[in-house]
């Protein structure tokens, strides 16, 4: 996407924001340059720590998920024997929706950050190992061997074939949840915590009844969703130049 | 006096759930000879090929190479396959300097690389440069580097295909990258090239000129050249003998063997009406 088409995309957002805020007329859809405002007064009130709060969190999912899935994923996707005995626990996990686990992982892990890492943990895992052991199991057999015949065994071929080969289904599957993952990372922040984006868009919204400042909290959770989406997408173009 | 490269020995083989492909099956490859293996589909030209390889392993019987029993793929060995299976996400020259990277990734184990430490690949052995082995071993890894690069530097100008070397295989022609995966192989100074139908998906001038390339760099460099093929031409372009396999599951005594003779276009023309013949018999 070319940074223009970005920019005109963001303008006409705005501009229906405007215009839609001039129709309702409401304190509840303030126009654009009301929650522009606030948004500056509130980076002198802790916004960037909230904002910095609900990053850690999504970053530590982000870093689990892809420790662990990805080596699951490639495991999965290398041994057919591993995946006769695990693909049909895989199979019946992947579709369940993981937000209706959140009361589950808020019981067993507690309230703390463990169980809202954890969550965006389970949302990103199953994404990146799907993702990763279709693209392992993909690979062209006459591609394993000529690299075995120039002497690799497993290791070299994790090494040079397997994990570079999915370097771009790992990218893909984090772009594709990491929407999922900021939006559930809302709904984790909306308890026993008081710092967040999450807790700072209930916080100003419902119970101070600042709605400038609440959409401030929702623009603040936009950018950390585009960030890491555009995050994403630079590294596959760094990452996965041959791809393009 | 001719000396054995490969001897297979009473070789079984089958896929599993499918009818055994090899029964028995024996064959010497002399030092320095070149081959054209051939016949219908599934009657097991690419599974020898695999089995040669040491990619497979036979049920039964076993094959030698330098009167060592086979048992993974042997680093002495290179390995062409006609979808070239170059790394997608590596350029020209990286995809070229694989071999040499996997070595040093094991080290001379003996295993994946040769105990002798050969990891100063074949540009060392190409003229004026001749290295020393011994010299070699005590070479620092940024010497061995310097040598890697020179040797990957050297195929790459032999196969004709330096001006594309950092360039991705996808952004290359099909001739282009088959003469990567030659080079790739070539590296490694193999005493054996195997290759599986690497020109078919070419078109008939770098067909022919790519397959006159490979031979003048087997003869120059003394290797056992096998070739699998379903042309006859290609066949008796580069085989000095030609094995006919039968159809799937026929008994190995339907394998036929053809010395190609030297010369004669006559006689030449008679083996491939006795080749054309045999392969329809079948």
């Amino acid at each position: 996407m070319k940074k223009r088409d970005i920019l005109w995309a963001s303008l006409a957002l705005l501009a229906l924001w405007e215009l839609l805020a001039l129709a309702v007329h409401q304190p509840i859809l303030p126009p654009p340059p009301e929650v522009a405002a606030a948004f500056w007064r509130d980076l002198g009130r802790g916004l960037p720590l909230h904002f910095l709060a609900s990053l850690g969190r999504v970053t530590a999912g982000i870093a689990v998920s892809v420790l662990l899935g990805v080596p699951a994923g490639l495991a999965l996707g290398m041994s057919r024997r591993l995946h006769r005995l695990l693909g049909p626990l895989v199979y019946i996990l992947y579709p369940i929706p993981k937000v209706v686990l959140v009361p589950v992982v808020f019981l067993v892990l507690g309230i703390g950050d463990l169980a809202k890492v954890a969550m965006i943990f389970i949302i990103l895992f199953f994404q990146v190992l799907v993702l990763v052991r279709d693209q392992a199991a993909a690979i062209p057999p006459a591609l394993v061997a000529s690299v075995r015949s120039l002497g690799a065994g497993r290791r070299a071929l994790f090494r040079y074939v397997y994990f570079p080969a999915c370097v771009p289904a790992i990218l893909t599957s984090l772009r594709q949840s990491v929407g999922t993952a900021v939006a559930v990372l809302y709904i984790a922040e909306l308890f026993a915590t008081k710092w967040g984006l999450g807790y700072y868009i209930y916080f100003q919204g419902s119970t101070l009844m600042d709605y400038p400042a609440m959409y401030a909290g929702v623009v603040a959770m936009s950018l950390l969703g585009l960030g890491l989406y555009f995050g994403i997408d630079l590294l596959e173009r760094r990452l996965c130049p041959w791809a393009r | 006096m001719r000396s054995t490269a490969i001897r297979v020995e009473k070789l079984s083989f089958a896929w599993p759930g499918r009818e055994a492909l090899f029964s028995g099956f024996s064959l010497d490859i002399g030092r320095g000879e070149s081959w054209a293996i051939v016949g219908a589909s599934g009657s097991g030209k690419s599974s020898l090929l695999a089995l040669l390889a040491g990619l497979e392993r036979p049920q039964g019987g076993r094959i030698l190479i330098g009167g060592e029993e086979l048992i993974r793929p042997r680093p002495g060995t290179g390995l062409v396959l006609q979808d070239h299976g170059l790394l997608p996400w590596a350029s020209i020259r990286d995809n070229v300097s694989l071999g040499p990277r996997l070595r040093r990734f094991y080290g001379a184990d003996g295993r994946h690389a040769p105990s002798e430490a050969a990891l100063a690949p074949s540009g060392s052995a190409a003229p004026g440069h001749a290295a020393a082995g011994a010299a070699t071993k005590k070479a620092s890894a940024a010497e061995a580097s310097a040598r890697t690069a020179a040797s990957v530097d050297f195929w790459l100008e032999r196969l004709g295909i330096a001006d594309i070397a950092e360039a991705w295989p996808s952004h290359v022609s099909g001739g282009q990258r088959q003469r990567a995966a030659i080079a790739r192989s070539l590296v490694l100074d193999p005493d054996i090239l195997l290759m599986d139908e690497p020109f078919s998906s070419l078109d008939e001038a770098t067909r022919e000129d790519l397959r006159g390339l490979t031979l003048d760099i087997g003869r120059e460099r003394g290797m056992s050249l096998v070739l699998v093929t379903h042309s006859i031409d290609e066949a008796l372009a580069v085989g000095d003998r030609i094995l006919l396999l039968g159809a799937s599951g026929s008994a190995p005594a339907k394998t036929l063997i053809f010395d190609k003779p030297r010369g004669e276009a006559r006689a030449a023309a008679g083996l491939k009406a006795s080749l054309r013949a045999a392969m329809e018999e079948r």
